[in-house]
């Protein structure tokens, strides 16, 4: 039986693939609810007041300044801590040539949007693909290219700003220093957002469903959809 | 809280002498300690704000034009500046400050409750005149507008001890009438007019006559804010409308895709099943 399995599907999705994009998950869901605790206080201020109300009758503090408060100092360690996740799994993946990720840029641009048109009319009303499109895509396609730019642009962003704010006063930036890292932060923010709600969209979109699977299951997609989706993909590794 | 409402200071440069009375009023009032700061090029001590210096005495040099008779000529001219917390009708800093810890009070004194402040230092990167400064507690300091006295029914410590009566307290609306009538005179005035950034006014105006205007151009910035944390704040406010609505909309397109292909799956069944 297990045989049978084996012939039918493919492994798209290594463990430390998942390991690490689990960790994210976590990582970037806790920091970006602390950090818009600090952006939007009005409306997180219940639960800012939910979070420091334990400790506020112990410090003697108001409960909303004491959950603020711990939003921030964990943001500033849990942000630290996600730096490092991030350094190891790029590291990983530069240095035993795992970026894949932009493969699809390569191709001339013309190429790329007509992948992109293709690709958006498939997802939002269901056309079919072309079959030249269908036949080119890469593991990752032109789309998910295009998120990754905005992911990693707001990525370099957070971090940069998040670590100069984080020493400002240590390095004697000025406030004028700190008012334009500020800004470059909830810029690196709004982008990260922006590739969340197209990460979220692509993921659990109906077609996607495998992907998801394998991504929170075994990492394997059944071949029949791996041909589909990733049709080049799995001429150039010579699976047919 | 309107600019209408609330008090207001004309600081007229021309009267200081800089002798930093009201710098150490403002210390012995408000209980803070002694900052021992480095010997400065300049006979301001100290030569900036500190957590402890909430009014600071800055001297400015400029060349002044000069008349005697009917000879006019430029020379070299010295100013002292009496600098606090500005005191902006919509204070920046407030807005900024995510745990709400800085409040205008009836009075309208601009006031960092300390208990509630966090050390986050927004108020500090918001504020246009760079007036709060972080302590040893890690926590943020500014001028009160010796709000104690206000509300009962004294003026600022400040205010009260200057020998020359450099300070003129009184409702915001007096005081501004006042700052305007010096303008009709000719005189430099600072605090009207202002960015909406602050609010349009602060309330500690500053005027100067031609020969110490100098004082005001080099001491303040021209236009009264940060733009970066009003870009910042404009982002936020569009974010916090538009985030939602792109999340629904997203969920929206995704049933959308979800409900077409289960109708596609069933058509495809019923056609197999049919054959």
């Amino acid at each position: 039986m297990s045989n049978v399995k084996t012939v039918n599907e493919i492994e798209i999705i290594s463990i430390g693939y998942r390991i690490a994009h689990q960790l994210n998950i976590v990582l970037f869901t806790i920091l970006a609810i602390t950090g818009s605790m600090l952006l939007f206080p009005d409306i997180f201020a219940a639960l800012a007041y939910a979070i420091g109300a334990p400790l506020a009758a112990a410090l003697g503090l108001p409960p909303v300044s004491v959950g603020l408060e711990l939003a921030r100092t964990s943001h500033r360690f849990l942000g630290f801590v996600w730096g490092v996740v991030l350094i190891v799994y790029g590291l990983n993946l530069l240095l035993f040539r795992k970026v894949e990720v932009f493969a699809p840029l390569k191709r001339p641009i013309a190429q790329q949007i007509r992948e992109a048109k293709a690709l958006v009319a498939h997802y939002l009303a269901g056309r079919p693909l072309p079959p030249d499109v269908e036949n080119n895509l890469h593991r990752h396609n032109v789309l998910v290219s295009y998120l990754s730019i905005l992911l990693l642009l707001g990525l370099v962003l957070l971090a940069v700003s998040g670590v100069l704010l984080t020493y400002a006063p240590a390095l004697g930036l000025s406030s004028s220093a700190v008012s334009l890292l500020l800004l470059l932060h909830d810029i690196g923010f709004y982008f990260s957002l922006l590739f969340l709600l197209g990460h979220l969209f692509a993921t659990t979109h109906i077609s996607n469903r495998p992907l998801l699977n394998a991504m929170f299951g075994g990492g394997k997609v059944p071949l029949s959809w791996a041909r589909r989706h990733m049709a080049k993909y799995l001429h150039e590794r010579g699976i047919s | 809280m309107t600019a209408a409402m609330g008090f207001g200071v004309l600081v007229d440069i021309d009267k200081c002498i800089g002798c930093r009375g009201c710098q150490v009023a403002c210390k012995d009032w408000n209980g803070r300690a002694v900052v021992i700061s480095p010997s400065p090029r300049s006979w301001a001590a100290p030569i900036d704000y500190t957590a402890n210096d909430w009014k600071i005495v800055k001297f400015r040099e400029g060349e002044a034009e000069k008349r005697v008779g009917t000879l006019s000529f430029r020379q070299p001219d010295l100013a002292a500046v009496p600098l606090n917390c500005l005191h902006c009708v919509d204070p920046p800093c407030a807005r900024n400050c995510p745990a709400r810890a800085i409040e205008t009070t009836k009075e309208g004194a601009v006031v960092i409750v300390k208990d509630k402040c966090i050390g986050c230092g927004y108020c500090a990167a918001s504020c246009p005149f760079d007036v709060p400064r972080r302590g040893d507690d890690g926590r943020f300091y500014k001028c009160t507008f010796c709000v104690d006295r206000l509300q009962n029914g004294q003026r600022p410590a400040c205010v009260e001890v200057c020998p020359t009566g450099v300070f003129t307290f009184g409702r915001l609306e007096e005081i501004q009438k006042m700052a305007r009538n010096e303008a009709l005179k000719g005189r430099s005035v600072y605090g009207l007019d202002a960015s909406g950034y602050i609010g349009g006014s602060t309330r500690w105006i500053f005027v100067a006559s031609p020969r110490k205007s100098f004082a005001i151009k080099e001491e303040f910035p021209s236009d009264q804010k940060v733009a970066e944390m009003e870009l910042r704040e404009q982002l936020a406010k569009i974010a916090s409308l538009a985030l939602p609505v792109a999340a629904v909309g997203v969920a929206a397109l995704g049933l959308a895709a979800w409900r077409s292909a289960r109708k596609s799956h069933k058509e495809q069944s019923e056609t197999s099943k049919e054959e």
